[in-house]
């Protein structure tokens, strides 16, 4: 009996809910600093504040700080740790080159930061009880490993070694036994669902946040004299099917980016809004070659097409395949590896890889056996989406809010740090950026004034939060959220024209306007994710206007206007910011590059950094 | 006593076949492991034996209250219940072995799962629609390796592999 219409049928009647009901009942919680998200960055946040003598560190949660966040599960690789003995770059230098391949268009600060520090949270980690060296010796002689230090340099990237292997699976209990011990608080199964600004003046400093306890329903009133943002981006704003949230394979249905909302309500400055597109709409992701465990362009697993053919990247195309010069499908040949390449990606990288533990595992006792046998790619023969839907670039810089060389962002009292930047989707991005924004945050908080919060500001919240549990009918949250993908996938995807985009926009309003009055759940879980999709529709309809105030089109951004066909004029290569004033969306510009000289800026700003904290 | 049904069926395939327009009660019947028969739940047990027994009042044998040993009255009830969603099963889990430690309950990263109601019995599936197969339920279990749960990726999921000598396609 598992299923819960097996119980309703064993009892003859519905069993109450699991938790107590909390409905409207409230819980102040008063602190130093207040880290929204205990994913990676969270954590890394919370631990790094928490070094600070005599300063309160909580942290909020969505799910289980245990293993929450998209590397909660695992992670394989830790890129860019450009002062790494085994790096063959400057990092400054080596940043500069990630900014230019994305064509400027990305989070440049904390870049930086992640190629100057993110091997000083490698090591750190080491100490809290995370595994990143060979120390069993299962992989001597094998190249890329460091005999002396038992280190492993990952092939992607190679020759330049900028990615070590880790055994990421006990990485967050690791983590979490950190905070603690540092004393941070730990609140989890609160979803977020606003910022509070001092006095509740939109644009005035970040001195709270209110949360919901996604089991009980209570209501959580933090105030906080800083606050860090570590909440995920937006993935599931492209899962179109209500069910089967599963096909997305980076990030959980929980990504529903609540932190980017509710710090654009709070009136922070936001950026690059109209790439917030997403791939990994498709079958079989988790146990795929290409993009689900491990990715053959850069683990040197060689691709074959169904005659056992060897094909590049370039090669594995659409127009190759209709000429008949490769035939689908294509397979990772793992066979022809090299025995110790093999051990490394499939015992290390596909163990130890966020969700491919489990993938693993089904293989196995499936009988996959690496070294007889070929694993699948569904390259191509899922048919076509929208390119705007696929492209890898989209994944990896999404929109976010404006930070400064404090991860400040442009509200006092408000830092972010991991995917709540406009920067990649990457383990010790995540690490080295919330260890930073949680010593800048320690920094503030020693000197601001205590939080003054809004009793008004907090009642108009609970309302909010709570309307739909005040219905018993109309439409629940599955329906907004297929609806509010629809909308975004006929106006905001492919095609891009003025027109198109305000029929979204429109679209969007008539949704708010006639059926979130409509919306209702029926318990505290389904709360929190219709709160989610309430945070989606206000999300896509910043991706609209970010859309809308991008009038060229961008090779970078992926970013096509077919009433402005023309990529990348030189007088449109620059952020686009957004920010509200009271309900009036307000736009902005930033220079590509902002930040300055990279050296010169990040060295001004961390005159006191001590390296390694052990 | 559903045991000792199944053994009727089992026992008798020529009887079986006598109602071979219900081909899929026949596979049933042959397919089906011992262990499988004995968790077996009632309503699935029952609305084949119903099948068998509409079958053989047309063809004027015995009703099935006599092969099953049950009167209609005893039948099982058919609630009012709406689709359920898919996927339905993220996991499997063995009763037998599940002692309802709810870590899996704890761990989960968009809860799946509640606690039983039923202290030390599995969780209850409650949102699997939901579940985006990161596997922390399954890699947390701590007694995955006596077979407490298992990962079941959906179906438009299932996965595949292509042994390279031989080019047989093994699908799982």
């Amino acid at each position: 009996m598992t299923s819960w219409h097996e119980l309703a049928e064993n009892d003859g009647r519905l069993s109450e809910w699991t938790y107590p009901i909390q409905y409207d009942e409230e819980q102040v919680v008063e602190t130093d600093v207040l880290v929204i998200g205990g994913g990676i960055a969270g954590c890394w946040a919370a631990i790094s504040a928490a070094r600070k003598k005599g300063l309160r560190v909580t942290l909020m949660e969505k799910a289980a700080t245990i293993r929450s966040g998209a590397g909660g599960p695992g992670g394989d690789h830790w890129d860019n740790p450009m002062t790494s003995p085994f790096s063959k770059n400057d990092p400054d230098e080596w940043c500069q080159g990630l900014i230019d391949q994305m064509g400027g268009y990305c989070c440049g600060i904390g870049r930086e930061i992640q190629c100057r520090e993110s091997y000083d949270a490698f090591l750190e980690i080491e100490k809290m009880g995370g595994k990143i060296r060979d120390t069993d010796d299962e992989y001597v002689g094998v190249e890329g490993r460091d005999d002396k230090t038992k280190m492993i340099v990952a092939s992607r990237y190679k020759p330049n070694n900028a990615s070590l292997r880790f055994w990421g699976t006990t990485f967050k209990p690791a983590l979490k036994k950190e905070c603690e011990r540092l004393g941070v608080k730990i609140y989890d199964r609160i979803m977020a669902t606003s910022l509070l600004n001092e006095n509740g003046i939109q644009g005035a400093r970040v001195a709270g946040a209110t949360g919901l306890n996604n089991r009980t329903g209570k209501f959580m009133i933090f105030k906080a004299k800083a606050i860090i943002l570590c909440t995920a981006g937006i993935g599931s704003i492209w899962v179109f099917n209500t069910e089967l949230a599963g096909i997305s394979t980076f990030r959980s249905r929980a990504a529903s980016g609540d932190g980017t909302v509710m710090a654009w309500k709070a009136g922070a400055e936001l950026t690059m809004m109209e790439k917030s597109g997403l791939l990994m709409l498709g079958t079989g992701y988790k146990h795929k070659i290409d993009s689900g465990g491990t990715d053959p362009v850069f683990e040197n697993v060689p691709r074959v097409d169904d005659n056992g053919k060897a094909i590049t990247y370039a090669e594995a195309t659409r127009e190759a395949v209709l000429k008949g010069e490769v035939a689908l499908p294509f397979y990772g040949d793992f066979p022809a590896m090299s025995e110790g390449w093999r051990k490394i990606n499939w015992d290390l990288g596909y163990n130890e890889e966020s969700t491919c533990l489990a993938m693993r595992r089904v293989f196995k006792e499936a009988g996959y056996d690496p070294a007889r046998d070929l694993l699948p790619n569904y390259a191509l023969i899922e048919g076509a989406t929208p390119a705007h839907f696929r492209s890898p670039d989209s994944m990896h810089h999404r929109g976010g809010v404006v930070v400064d060389w404090n991860l400040k962002t442009t509200l006092d009292g408000l830092y972010a740090a991991g995917e709540q930047m406009y920067g990649p989707l990457a383990h010790s991005y995540a690490a080295s950026t919330g260890r930073y924004a949680g010593r800048k945050a320690a920094d503030y908080a020693l000197k601001a004034d205590p939080p003054v919060v809004s009793k008004d500001q907090i009642a108009l919240e609970k309302e909010r939060v709570y309307a739909p549990i005040r219905r018993k009918n109309g439409i629940e949250w599955k329906e907004l959220h297929a609806g509010i993908a629809r909308t975004m996938q006929y106006y905001c995807s492919e095609f891009k024209t003025e027109k198109l985009l305000n029929m979204g926009l429109d679209a969007l309003n008539d949704i708010e306007r006639k059926w979130v009055p409509q919306l209702y759940a029926l318990d505290p879980h389904k709360l929190m994710r219709s709160l989610e999709d309430l945070s989606i529709l206000t999300f896509s309809k910043i991706i609209i206007h970010g859309s809308l105030a991008r009038r060229a089109s961008s090779r970078h951004l992926n970013f096509f206007r077919i009433d402005y066909p023309e990529y990348d004029p030189p007088e449109w290569n620059k952020f686009i910011t957004l920010k509200l004033e009271g309900n009036r969306v307000k736009e902005g510009e930033l220079p590509l590059a902002y930040w300055g000289d990279l050296k010169e800026n990040y060295e001004a700003y961390n005159k006191d950094y001590k390296g390694v904290s052990l | 006593m559903y045991g000792k049904s199944y053994a009727l069926i089992a026992a008798d395939p020529q009887r079986l076949r006598i109602y071979n327009p219900l081909s899929h009660i026949e596979t049933g019947g042959t397919l089906m492991k011992k262990e499988e028969s004995l968790t077996m739940k009632r309503r699935e047990f029952l609305k084949a034996g119903a099948l068998v027994g509409a079958a053989a009042a047309t063809v004027g044998i015995d009703g099935y209250s006599n092969v099953f040993g049950e009167t209609a009255d005893q039948k099982e009830k058919v609630f009012i219940l709406p689709n359920v969603s898919t996927p339905s099963r993220p996991v499997i889990r063995d009763p037998e072995v599940c002692i309802g430690c709810n870590t899996c309950v704890d761990v989960c990263q968009v809860d799946v799962y509640v606690p039983n109601p039923v202290k030390g019995k599995p969780p209850i599936t409650l949102h699997p629609d939901e579940c985006w197969y990161c596997g922390c339920c399954v890699n947390e279990c701590p007694l995955l390796d006596k077979g407490a749960i298992k990962f079941n990726w959906p179906l438009q999921q299932k996965g595949y592999f292509k042994r390279k000598d031989t080019g047989e396609i093994i699908r799982f």
